[in-house]
C-alpha cells in the first residue's frame, strides 16, 4: 500500500510554488521598478514641464534607484 | 489603490506572457517533428501491405474490449464494424456496464446471442459479471453483463475475460477502418524493445456517408460546432502525438482506440478507478510500475490506423465532455507528479511530463482569464494599445497558422475529402475557429480544472445518437 501523502509535497504544487516565487520575484523586485519616474515624467510632460519630465521618462532600466523618489532625483521645483 | 491593481495587472501579464512563449515555442518545434515525422511515415505505410502480419503465424491474437453504457444507437454498427475488421486471430469483448437502455437486448437481438455459463477469473478488481452471452456461430463476439461501476471497471471486467497477449479498447461509438488493427500492430512486431502501448488516430465520423459498420465516403458535418471539432481533432493527432512520440514523450492516447499489452496492464494494477480519464491514467500508471521495475517499456503512436468517432453535436454536451477531458488530465498529472521533472523518465519526465502537468492542464486557465485580464491591463493604463493589438494578432495568428497547417497536412498524408470545396471549408474554418470557439473550448476546460480543485470530480455522460445514415 501506498504511503500517504501531503497535497503540498505534490510536485504539481512545488512547481508552482517555485513558478510563482521566481516570477513574483523578478515582478516585485528584481525587474528595474520605473512605473512611478514614468508616470511623473508624463504628468510633468503633459501640464507643460516637459524639460523637468524628461530625465524621469528616459531613465534608463539598467540604472534603477527605487530609494530615492522621482521628486528627489529631480532636485526642487522650479 | 490604483496603483496595487496597476501592479497585480503587470504580474499577471507576465504569467500569460510566459505561458504564450513556452506553450507557443513548444508548439512549434512539435509542428516542425510532426510534419517530418507524419509525412515520412505516411510515405512508409502507402507501401507497405500488411500482408507480412495478417499471413504471419507469429501476429499475436488481439481482443476488442468495448465497454458500453447506454450506447443503444451506436452498438450494433460498432461490433458489425468489428467483426469486419482485417485482422487473423481476434475476439471482440463487449462489455455491458449495466446499461440502462436497450443496449444489451439490441446485442442480442442483432447477434443472436444465447446466455452461458463461462469461467471468470478476477485479476484486476472488478465486479463479476452476471451473464455471459454469445452465439456459437459467432466465435468472435462475446457479451459481458455487469452491474453498473463505470468505464474504468468495465474495462477491468473485458480485461479479466481477456485472454491474448495484447488487447484493444474501442469506445461503443467509434467505427475502426478495416486495416487498423494490422497498422496498429504493426509498429509493435518491427519496434526493437517491448511496445506496451500502440495508439492510433481518431477523426470524426459526423457528416460522413456510414453504413454497414464503415465510413463509405468522407463528409463533413453540417454545424458550425462539429465542424470546429474536425480541424481540432486533426490538430490534435497530427500534431501533439506524432510529435511528442518522436522524442519518446508521448503521455497522452485515446482510449477511444489504442492497444496494450494485457500482462503489463494487469500487472501495472489494471485501470484505475479513481480518476474520470481511466486511458492516460493507465499509460501513467505504466510507465511508473515499469520504471520502479527498470523494466524497459516503450508507447508508439502512428496516424494511419483510423478510428471513426462522433463528437458532441450540442455545446451542452461538448461542455460535459471537455469537462470531463480536463477534469481526467488534471487528476492524472496530481496523481503521478512523480513522472514531473523524473530523470529516471528522460524526455518523457524533463519535457512531456511538464509541458502536459504545467501547460495543457493549466494552460485554459491562464488563456480564459488572459480574455478578461488584458483588457483590463489596456482599460486601466496597464498596456498600451498596440501591445494589446500585437498580443491578441499574436496569438490569434499563431493559432491558425497551427489550424492551418494541420489540416494541410491532413489532406497531404491521411485519407482527404474527396471533393475540393469540403478542403477549402475545412481550411476556412480552420482560421474561424480562432474566434470564439477556441475559447469557448478553454473556458470549458478551465471549468473542469475548478471542479478539481472544488472537489467535484465525477463522470459526466455525453449522449450519442449514432451518425450512420
Amino acid at each position: 500500500m501506498e504511503r500517504r501523502r501531503f497535497w503540498f509535497t505534490n510536485r504539481v504544487v512545488l512547481g508552482f510554488v517555485a513558478f510563482f516565487t521566481v516570477t513574483a520575484l523578478w515582478e516585485f523586485k528584481w525587474k528595474p521598478q520605473l512605473r512611478n519616474y514614468y508616470q511623473v515624467g508624463v504628468r510633468l510632460y503633459q501640464s507643460g514641464k516637459n524639460p523637468q519630465g524628461q530625465p524621469d521618462v528616459a531613465k534608463p532600466p539598467a540604472k534603477p534607484s527605487p530609494k530615492s523618489s522621482p521628486a528627489e532625483s529631480r532636485g526642487p521645483a522650479q | 489603490m490604483h496603483s496595487i491593481l496597476l501592479q497585480a495587472l503587470d504580474y499577471a501579464d507576465l504569467i500569460i506572457l510566459i505561458y504564450f512563449i513556452v506553450a507557443n515555442a513548444v508548439y512549434t518545434v512539435l509542428m516542425v517533428i510532426s510534419l517530418y515525422a507524419v509525412t515520412l511515415h505516411s510515405r512508409f505505410a502507402a507501401r507497405t501491405s500488411h500482408a507480412d502480419i495478417s499471413d504471419s503465424p507469429a501476429t499475436p491474437p488481439i481482443t476488442l474490449i468495448v465497454p458500453a453504457y447506454n450506447e443503444q444507437d451506436v452498438i450494433a454498427t460498432t461490433v458489425r464494424a468489428l467483426l469486419k475488421l482485417e485482422y487473423p486471430e481476434k475476439e471482440i469483448l463487449v462489455v455491458d456496464d449495466g446499461s440502462t437502455d436497450q443496449t444489451l437486448s439490441r446485442l442480442i437481438a442483432e447477434f443472436g446471442l444465447q446466455r452461458m455459463d463461462l469461467i471468470y477469473r478476477e485479476r484486476v478488481p472488478s465486479k463479476a459479471p452476471w451473464g455471459f452471452f454469445l452465439n456459437p456461430e459467432i466465435p468472435t463476439l462475446l457479451v459481458l453483463a455487469k452491474e453498473h461501476g463505470g468505464k474504468a471497471a468495465a474495462l477491468n471486467a473485458g480485461l479479466n475475460m481477456c485472454r491474448s497477449p495484447y488487447f484493444c479498447t474501442v469506445d461503443a461509438d467509434s467505427i475502426v477502418e478495416r486495416k487498423a488493427l494490422l497498422r496498429l500492430m504493426a509498429p509493435v512486431m518491427q519496434a526493437p524493445s517491448n511496445v506496451l502501448v500502440s495508439g492510433g488516430l481518431v477523426r470524426i465520423a459526423n457528416g460522413s456517408n456510414v453504413g454497414d459498420g464503415e465510413v463509405n465516403e468522407i463528409g463533413l458535418p453540417g454545424s458550425w460546432i462539429e465542424r470546429c471539432q474536425v480541424v481540432e481533432y486533426i490538430r490534435t493527432f497530427l500534431f501533439g502525438r506524432p510529435g511528442w512520440n518522436f522524442l519518446n514523450g508521448n503521455f497522452i492516447t485515446s482510449g477511444a482506440f489504442c492497444m496494450l499489452h494485457r500482462e503489463s496492464v494487469i500487472l501495472a494494477g489494471g485501470f484505475g478507478r479513481n480518476t474520470v480519464t481511466e486511458d492516460i491514467d493507465m499509460i501513467a500508471s505504466l510507465y511508473t510500475f515499469f520504471e520502479k521495475k527498470r523494466w524497459q517499456a516503450q508507447m508508439v503512436f502512428t496516424t494511419d490506423p483510423v478510428c471513426w468517432t462522433e463528437c458532441p453535436k450540442t455545446l451542452k454536451m461538448l461542455a460535459r465532455q471537455r469537462r470531463r477531458w480536463q477534469l481526467g488530465l488534471v487528476q492524472t498529472v496530481f496523481k503521478h507528479d512523480r513522472l514531473i521533472f523524473s530523470w529516471k523518465h528522460g524526455r518523457l519526465g524533463m519535457l512531456s511530463m511538464p509541458f502536459h502537468a504545467y501547460v495543457e492542464t493549466f494552460g485554459c486557465v491562464v488563456e480564459t482569464f488572459g480574455l478578461l485580464i488584458l483588457p483590463l491591463s489596456l482599460f486601466v493604463g496597464a498596456m498600451p494599445l498596440s501591445l494589446f493589438l500585437l498580443i491578441m494578432f499574436l496569438a490569434v495568428g499563431y493559432g491558425t497558422l497551427l489550424s492551418v497547417v494541420s489540416v494541410l497536412l491532413a489532406e497531404a498524408t491521411i485519407r482527404r475529402y474527396p471533393k475540393f470545396s469540403e478542403m477549402l471549408l475545412l481550411v476556412l474554418y480552420a482560421f474561424l475557429e480562432n474566434f470564439g470557439y477556441r475559447q469557448v473550448v478553454s473556458a470549458m476546460r478551465a471549468h473542469g480544472v475548478f471542479q478539481f480543485l472544488f472537489g467535484k470530480r465525477h463522470w459526466e455522460v455525453v449522449s450519442h445518437q449514432g451518425v450512420e445514415a
